[in-house]
């Protein structure tokens, strides 16, 4: 951590009024991404996961939405003073998108090579022509076969995979800083979603670009990500090296999810499960967040949020209990 | 209990509104059989035909050619009266439980609707029937006057699959019943299954594009790509002496938690099931495709014991 970060965000906050009452999707988190490294924000859906993702890019259209921090800055820009015409600036050309559903993302009645050329004229300066041989340059590495007859066709026409890969290339065009992947390859299949993480895995290291992954699969997670911030309830409960964490989780959200994923090397007669459900929005528990469904509660978790703690170099806990025992740690896996 | 001959369903299309007709084969030629009280998974990526022969199943889509015996009856010759007393022995659980259920009927009615289109049940006894089955699935007697929009993704799930054994079905088609849902919840539903599934010795076709979900939950396993059945057998054989070459990328594409092993990296795209090439469907991706499988489509043979590939070049040792 002796680089400065490249996204610095603290005690972001995001409500939404609601004629029911306050929602508060997301409860003041602190992230840190530096240049090149990749930060996956992980989470059951209702979290708030992409809520503070489209708040740092200012995306939440505010009324209704609601937002502060304390600080929120990237690549030495306060994200908060700019006017909307900067940001407008920013996103695209510094900070590229990726989202789940590439159909809805892109463009129905367009060509996906205008719209992948209207990247590279809006922030890179080309003309057309310019601006079309890249694009079949960018299609083919993100490894678009016949890139040539692709260009020419639109979305309808192509499979997710394809669609997904068109994304990812419109994301990296104008070479950003960081680039922002909400959910990139849930809604592929699995040999798909393999090549598309992969295309994107060799991409970020070659461009050494900074990937904030937003995402609920721990194993994308395991392939694809240096840290990870666990996030439940609208709050950050846990975060480390990626490595680190899945192998030996703190929070017992962390360890009761990371036992409940159904896994091909191990066999299992009944899952483990996390009792009862995600709180509801707008009627959170008080204490912390998670104590309802917790089995190492007890009347100290009920009243008082714990604060997040580092209880190891670079591992932060919010836990009153945290699972430092090895064999407390260990438990629900048998 | 079930049995799938050469079940073959096809839909007419036409690409656009002068070209030629055409067809799509969604499944082709499937045989394939589950006895009494086993629960046989099918797994297969979008477009594989998984979800249209659930359907050619469960009675909603008829076949081209090809039979469904069911307790040893064709279910598409019976005549209606008798068609719709064999459809009450098998039921469905959907994907998506926020459109699968009728967002103005209060629980207990839509728990309560099949016990009324069969008839012959009272008015309290269909109440009754409908809380003991809420209580059955992990629900409460208060939840069956509220409607679908109080309730939760796995809660849904849950009304869903209270709903499908609500006539006491024989046999359950799960048609992706976890996959829309979240990790915590995911468990609680596999659980319930599992549990539903010893209490009331039901059987399950259980359909799902997630390798992991059908592992531990399933005796027997079918691969499916692109309308034909590449591989069965034992859930343990198929899992860890694939013999088709398909089944194997697909297991090696399944990331790991534990990072082991570097995952492969299966090559090319799903082809269009309207043009589904000549011999072996996965001959375009496939790593050791040789002349034959681009011109003879492999019959299912059984190469060892209880274990069927569709491949001219299993990887038997």
């Amino acid at each position: 951590m002796s680089q400065a970060p490249l996204l610095d965000v603290q005690g972001l906050k995001v409500i939404f009024p609601t004629a029911m009452g306050m929602v508060r999707a997301v409860e003041g988190i602190d992230l840190a991404i530096t240049p090149g490294e990749c930060a996956a924000l992980v989470g059951e859906s209702g979290c708030g996961k992409s809520v503070s993702s489209q708040a740092i890019l200012r995306l939440l259209s505010s009324p209704p939405a609601l937002m502060s921090a304390r600080r929120l800055q990237f690549d030495g820009q306060d994200l908060q003073t700019l006017t909307e015409q900067q940001m407008a600036q920013i996103r695209g050309r510094k900070v590229g998108m990726v989202f789940q559903d590439a159909l809805t993302a892109l463009n129905p009645v367009m060509s996906v090579g205008r719209q992948l050329d209207e990247v590279f004229i809006k922030h890179c300066g080309m003309n057309k022509s310019q601006a079309k041989e890249t694009s079949i340059k960018a299609l083919a590495t993100v490894g678009v076969s016949s890139p040539d007859q692709r260009y020419r066709q639109f979305p309808h026409q192509l499979s997710g995979g394809m669609r997904q890969r068109v994304l990812i290339a419109m994301a990296f065009a104008a070479d950003p800083k960081l680039i922002i992947a909400d959910e990139p390859t849930t809604a592929l299949d699995v040999t798909i979603q393999m090549q598309v993480l992969e295309e994107l895995k060799t991409l970020q290291q070659e461009r050494h670009t900074a990937l904030l992954l937003i995402t609920h699969d721990l194993s994308v997670v395991n392939f694809l990500a240096d840290k990870i911030y666990v996030m439940y309830s609208g709050k950050i409960v846990e975060s480390g090296p990626v490595k680190q964490l899945l192998g030996r989780p703190f929070h017992p959200y962390t360890e009761g999810l990371l036992a409940s994923v159904p896994r091909l090397d191990t066999c299992t007669a009944r899952y483990y499960q996390i009792p009862d459900q995600v709180p509801n929005p707008m009627n959170k528990p008080s204490g912390c967040h998670f104590h309802p469904r917790c089995s190492y509660r007890d009347s100290l978790c009920a009243q008082h949020m714990p604060p997040l703690r580092e209880l190891m170099p670079g591992r932060m806990v919010r836990c009153h209990h945290p699972l430092m025992n090895k064999d407390e740690g260990t438990a629900h896996h048998a | 209990m079930l049995k799938l001959q050469d079940l073959e369903v096809s839909f007419p299309v036409r690409a656009g509104l002068f070209s030629k007709r055409r067809c799509i084969r969604a499944v082709r030629q499937v045989s394939l059989s589950i006895p009494r009280g086993q629960i046989v998974g099918l797994v297969g990526e979008s477009g594989c035909g998984k979800s249209t022969l659930a359907r050619a199943v469960i009675g909603m889509q008829k076949p081209t050619s090809g039979q469904v015996l069911f307790e040893g009856e064709d279910l598409y010759a019976l005549p209606p009266a008798q068609f719709k007393t064999a459809r009450q022995g098998m039921q469905m659980v959907f994907q998506d439980p926020f459109s699968a259920l009728n967002p103005r009927f209060e629980v207990g009615r839509t728990i309560a609707e099949p016990m009324q289109i069969r008839g012959g049940y009272s008015k309290t006894e269909m109440e009754e029937r409908a809380v003991e089955l809420l209580l059955k699935v992990g629900l409460n007697e208060s939840d069956k006057n509220r409607h679908p929009s109080d309730f939760s993704g796995g809660q849904r799930q849950r009304i869903g699959i209270a709903r499908a054994i609500a006539l006491n079905p024989q046999l359950l088609v799960l048609d992706e019943p976890v996959s829309a849902l979240d990790v915590s919840v995911h468990a609680q539903i596999m659980n319930l299954l599992m549990d539903l599934h010893e209490e009331l010795g039901l059987t399950y076709l259980f359909i799902s594009h997630n390798l992991a979900d059908v592992k531990d939950i399933s005796h027997q396993v079918g691969v499916m790509y692109l309308g034909s059945l590449m591989e069965r057998g034992q859930t343990a054989s198929v899992f860890e002496q694939p013999l088709h070459p398909y089944t194997r990328s697909l297991l090696a594409a399944v990331l790991s938690l534990d990072d082991q092993r570097p995952p492969v990296i299966t090559k090319g795209d799903i082809p269009s099931p309207i043009e589904v090439p000549l011999g072996c469907p996965f001959a375009s991706r496939c790593p050791q495709t040789k002349p034959r499988c681009l011109q003879e489509q492999p019959q299912l043979l059984e190469w060892q014991p209880g274990h069927f590939a569709a491949c001219h070049f299993p990887l038997v040792n």
